[in-house]
């Protein structure tokens, strides 16, 4: 910045010309004017000058200092300063520079993905924010509600377990009953985590609900290699484990979780296990369920829990999502096919119909973004170009983006097209010449988050380099 | 006093007309403009100086929410008295304005 001093004879010399009149009759003009300001600022007066700005005077409150030779507290007494409040637009041309430049939000990056833990968090926090909405205050009821069934069902759990070990011994359960019970300690504590997710719009009720049929494969896929009579209780688990599922979403509108989850465990649970289970496992693990009901409630405490656990792996480890969602696609019409013949006799069944279909949809989706992750991935090239810009004075590689891409972040793709010419982004010499590249219009689209993220990134990346 | 107490004030002061104190002063103002949009410095003596700065860049933390944001730098007006107009002021009273 070109910072020299211009005293009240430059003014003059300026003034006489602009007004074309003497030079003596301008510098008496200044003169006086500024006399004038002064005299008025002795009188106590404000002096406002239009589009200039304000001069005025501010009281200094008298305050204690210190003598710094002799350490004596001393009293500096009060006084008056002229201060300049410059007018509305003499601040916007002085800082025309810097115009473009806005206020940038730190730390709080919604695109970033995050651990679940932290997602839960965060959205736990917008739970509380949004309880205004009434979808979402009935949701959060029912919650607390199936939240408080759990632990009273984990409750009768233990008690019940000496009992339902000695039903099960002929089923060869005894072992996985202790486990599962543990289980369900682990479980309901995930559950109760999971449970927050619903966010205030009724969608992400829905991709909850997306999600259950995903859950469903996994036990599977886990347990197959594992061990093999294992496989025929998470053939059930995962038959009630929509069953659990259904009526938590139906509930949201319709308030009725008890009335739609009681019929639907007894009705569902016969025809489910003929069309998954081979006969013989059917008459293994029908028994217990008709003979108490409270053998009914662990198995169902240990669904939930099972889901939960699996829910919880599945966002908490990759792999195993990705392992998911690549046999998601062929597997989520099998769970439609299972499902479909109990349909004429229980309604909530279409949910789960449905949320496979939507399921299928969700993959499509991130089978585009992950082309979109290619993209990123790929080594831009530029060959065509839209325009070339001369660099003015005050002309910035951001504002040449807004103009072109609609956004500034996406400077970072120009910068990207002449980094050989200019090396440093922020030294570009005026008078220089810019080419504006052609850039895939997938990648700046400023309505996609993972596209301003990628933008951010590069921008780090050159910022920090230099 | 506003502009036009000013404009009078002067037109009085220096036996003009006020059309042409409003078009000294504007011409004056469209100088100030000018020198200041450059970022240059006005020194007029014995009155101040008229000082563009920059203000750096910073982070401030909302006191309520915590979220931090970035504040870009920018160039403000800075008017600095002189000394003189400051021996000046130290015997005026305290305004209650």
């Amino acid at each position: 910045m070109k910072n020299s001093k211009i005293s009240s004879h430059e003014i003059v010399d300026v003034l006489s010309a602009k007004a074309s009149i003497s030079k003596r009759a301008a510098e008496d003009f200044i003169k006086v004017l500024f006399t004038l300001i002064e005299d008025e600022l002795l009188a106590g007066e404000s002096v406002k000058i239009k589009n200039l700005g304000t001069f005025k005077l501010q009281w200094n409150e008298p305050r204690k200092s210190v003598n710094v030779q002799t350490g004596q507290e001393i009293i500096l007494s009060g006084y008056n300063k002229v201060v300049f409040n410059p007018d509305e637009k003499l601040k916007e041309l002085v800082n025309q520079p810097f115009a473009h430049l806005e206020a940038v939000v730190i730390g709080a990056d919604p695109i970033t993905p995050i651990s679940t833990q932290d997602a839960i968090q965060e959205e736990d926090g917008e739970d509380e924010d949004a309880t205004i909405f009434d979808p979402l205050k009935v949701f959060s009821e029912q919650a607390t509600e199936i939240k408080d069934l759990l632990s009273e069902i984990n409750s009768i759990n233990n008690t019940v377990s000496d009992e339902t070990d000695e039903i099960e011994v002929p089923i060869e359960l005894p072992t996985q009953t202790v486990d599962e019970v543990e289980m369900v300690e682990v479980a309901i504590e995930v559950t109760s985590q999971m449970e927050p997710i619903s966010d205030p719009v009724e969608e992400v009720v829905e991709n909850l609900v997306e999600i259950v049929p995903e859950q469903e494969q996994q036990p599977e896929q886990e347990q197959q290699p594992a061990e093999q009579p294992e496989e025929i209780i998470s053939d059930v688990v995962e038959q009630e484990v929509t069953q659990e599922q259904e009526p938590v979403k139906d509930d949201v509108p319709t308030k009725e979780l008890e009335m739609v989850a009681d019929p639907t465990d007894e009705v569902v649970q016969a025809p489910s296990m003929e069309n998954v289970s081979p006969p013989p496992t059917a008459t293994i693990v029908s028994p217990p369920v008709k003979r108490s009901k409270n053998k009914v409630l662990v198995l169902l405490a240990v669904l939930v829990g099972v889901v939960g656990l699996v829910a919880g792996l599945y966002f908490l480890v990759p792999p195993v999502k990705q392992l998911v969602d690549s046999k998601l696609h062929g597997d989520s019409e099998k769970v439609a096919e299972a499902v479909v013949p109990v349909k004429p006799q229980v309604e909530p069944v279409e949910v789960v119909a449905d949320s496979s279909e939507a399921d299928s949809s969700e993959v499509e989706n991130e089978a585009t973004v992950d082309s979109l992750q290619l993209l990123f991935d790929s080594e831009r090239t530029y060959d065509t170009f839209i325009a070339t810009e001369r660099m003015k004075p005050g002309t910035r590689l951001a504002k040449i983006a807004l103009h072109y891409y609609g956004c500034r972040d996406f400077w970072v793709y120009i910068y990207e097209a002449n980094k050989l010419k200019f090396p440093n982004p922020d030294e570009i010499p005026v008078g220089a010449i810019v080419k504006v590249p052609k850039v895939d219009a997938r990648l700046i689209d400023a309505s996609n988050p993972r596209c301003m993220k990628k933008a951010r990134e590069l921008h780090d990346l050159y910022k920090k380099k230099r | 006093m506003n502009h036009k107490e000013l404009i009078a004030g002067l037109a009085e002061k220096m036996g003009l007309s006020k059309l042409e104190v409003t078009s000294l002063l504007d011409a004056t103002i469209d100088t100030f403009y000018e020198e200041l949009g450059e970022g240059k410095t006005i020194g007029i003596q014995s009155f101040g100086n008229f000082e563009v700065r920059k203000k750096e860049e910073r982070l401030s933390v909302h006191p309520a929410t915590q979220v931090r944001t970035l504040v870009p730098p920018k160039l403000v007006l800075n008017f600095k008295q002189s000394s003189i107009l400051k021996d000046k002021l130290k015997d005026t009273p305290r305004n209650e304005k």
